[in-house]
């Protein structure tokens, strides 16, 4: 298994973080969304509701707020901006490919507008993950932004989002 | 939170402690060679690199600069002018070396080098030229360390010089500059002087200037050239003197250049206490299944996990530092472990 260096990036290092929990917990917090996938268009608005299960002996809790983390901020023109969350952001170089916001309940967000991204690609994809403050419990959510700007703003459902 | 634990007070502990490294490459305490780049030490015109200064490598793969030798000349003596009119007459590497170096000790260029550097001493000598040595900055870290500075240099004449700073017979008198403490140069080894008196020659001073804090040396030729013939530099304006590669001569000829880098590292330690019953669980997902429950039995009364990296997080939950293990630690009810991360800055 491939040893990471020690750096303080929390989307790669610290991802599986140990937990206290009373002696005999049988089930552990995970986080539950109704959507693992959302597919939008160009200037797409969604949002993004976490649950969690399984924490302080109940089925379905809100923590006391959740870290969202765009892995490619490039594809989103807002993302929980104006929610009074603290936010940060990872360059390379002066371009901007990871952006968390912590202390949110809802993730609100809006897919970008331009299609110089794209290129040839009819579709970007892109990962949020969700990762509750309290618990440390972790889940992701796969964005799938089409080039075409539709004004379908479809939310896949059915499907439990993984935990990692 | 559950996965988050404060430090109390008596958990973190500040230190500094001060770090002395050799400063040549590779960690060499001993300079010995003197290698030079025929492609960097070019003399033909006035403003060709060479004229202002030579680079000195420890290899002949000229990759890494330890040093610098250069010359300055009050008036532009020993060097071509740039333009050689009646309007920029003297204007040459030379002056723009000594113009330098004095704006960086004194912070004008109206103020001379005087050796020993006692201003109004009876003994004091203010020549009209000086030699540099200037360490790279990439080969020392916060500052040169005092006391450990040993030059010798070799040539004809009397023929040899073994240079020091006299930062330990002189305790406590450094005088401070624009480029931090200055010492003066003397005959000696590790800090102590040979003899009773800072002037080294009788009507030239001592043998120079030693500033650890800005990794530079002012020698005084004057001094210099009483022991060692070859270092004798010619003053005559506008003439491509190559006086700086006279002192590269002599410092090969001596065959050894000690001198060694200090640095104050700050370290911060965090004493991180898990206690029996704190970190037994973890989110890892081969922990559990897709709802949740605990992926084997055994591990309901009594789960087992292996510790392998302390996050430090801020107060705003952002992760800030990150310590690994060198292996992982067993972790359940009935352990409890202590790790003392050190941070380092």
């Amino acid at each position: 298994m491939p040893i990471l260096e020690a750096f303080p990036d929390g989307n790669n290092i610290m991802k599986h973080k140990l937990i206290t929990l009373p002696r005999n917990t049988t089930q552990l917090p995970i986080i539950a969304i109704s959507n693992s996938t959302i597919t939008l268009g160009r200037n797409g608005v969604s949002s993004i509701s976490p649950q969690t299960l399984n924490y302080n002996g109940n089925n379905s809790q809100a923590e006391s707020g959740y870290i969202f983390t765009a892995m490619d901020a490039r594809l989103f023109s807002s993302f929980g901006s104006g929610d009074g969350n603290s936010s940060q952001n990872q360059y390379n170089g002066a371009v901007k490919f990871s952006e968390t916001v912590s202390n949110l309940q809802t993730l609100n967000f809006v897919t970008l507008s331009g299609v110089s991204l794209f290129g040839t690609n009819s579709q970007l994809i892109t990962v949020i993950t969700v990762e509750g403050m309290d618990s440390g419990a972790r889940a992701t959510v796969l964005v799938k932004i089409n080039k075409e700007a539709t004004a379908i703003n479809q939310a896949e459902t059915g499907e439990t989002a993984t935990v990692l | 939170m559950a996965y988050l634990e404060s430090y109390n007070g008596g958990d973190v502990v500040d230190d500094t402690q001060r770090v002395v490294t050799s400063t040549w490459t590779n960690n060499v305490n001993e300079l010995t060679a003197v290698f030079t780049s025929s492609a960097q030490a070019v003399f033909t015109t006035s403003t060709s690199k060479g004229a202002f200064f030579i680079d000195v490598h420890n290899d002949a793969t000229t990759s890494s600069v330890q040093y610098s030798v250069a010359y300055g000349h009050k008036t532009g003596g020993g060097s071509l002018d740039f333009t050689n009119t009646g309007t920029a007459l003297g204007n040459s590497p030379s002056k723009v070396n000594y113009n330098q170096y004095r704006q960086l000790v004194f912070g004008d260029e109206t103020k001379n080098f005087i050796f020993p550097g006692t201003i109004g001493a009876t003994d004091a000598y203010t020549p009209d030229d000086i030699y540099v040595i200037n360490i790279n900055r990439g080969r020392y870290k916060n500052n040169l360390k005092t006391s450990t500075l040993n030059l010798k240099l070799s040539g004809s004449g009397l023929g040899f010089l073994h240079l020091t700073d006299d930062s330990i017979t002189s305790t406590g008198s450094a005088i401070i500059t624009n480029a931090g403490r200055q010492f003066n140069l003397v005959s000696g080894s590790s800090g102590i002087r040979s003899g009773s008196l800072t002037v080294q020659v009788t009507d030239s001073g001592s043998y120079g200037l030693y500033y650890p804090d800005s990794g530079f040396i002012i020698l005084n030729p004057a001094a210099i050239d009483h022991h060692i013939a070859e270092a004798v530099p010619t003053i005559t304006a506008n003439n491509n003197a190559k006086n700086h590669e006279k002192l590269v001569n002599v410092i090969s000829g001596g065959a050894s250049f000690i001198v060694d880098s200090e640095e104050t590292i700050s370290s911060k330690y965090y004493f991180t206490r898990i206690k029996n019953q704190d970190f037994n669980f973890t989110t890892n997902p081969s922990f559990i299944d897709n709802n949740g429950n605990l992926r084997y039995n055994t591990m309901e009364a009594n789960p087992k996990v292996f510790i392998t990296t302390v996050g430090l997080y801020s107060d705003s939950n952002e992760l800030v530092a990150v310590a690994k293990l060198s292996q992982p630690i067993a972790k359940d009810f009935s352990k409890e472990a202590l790790i003392r991360v050190k941070l380092d800055y």
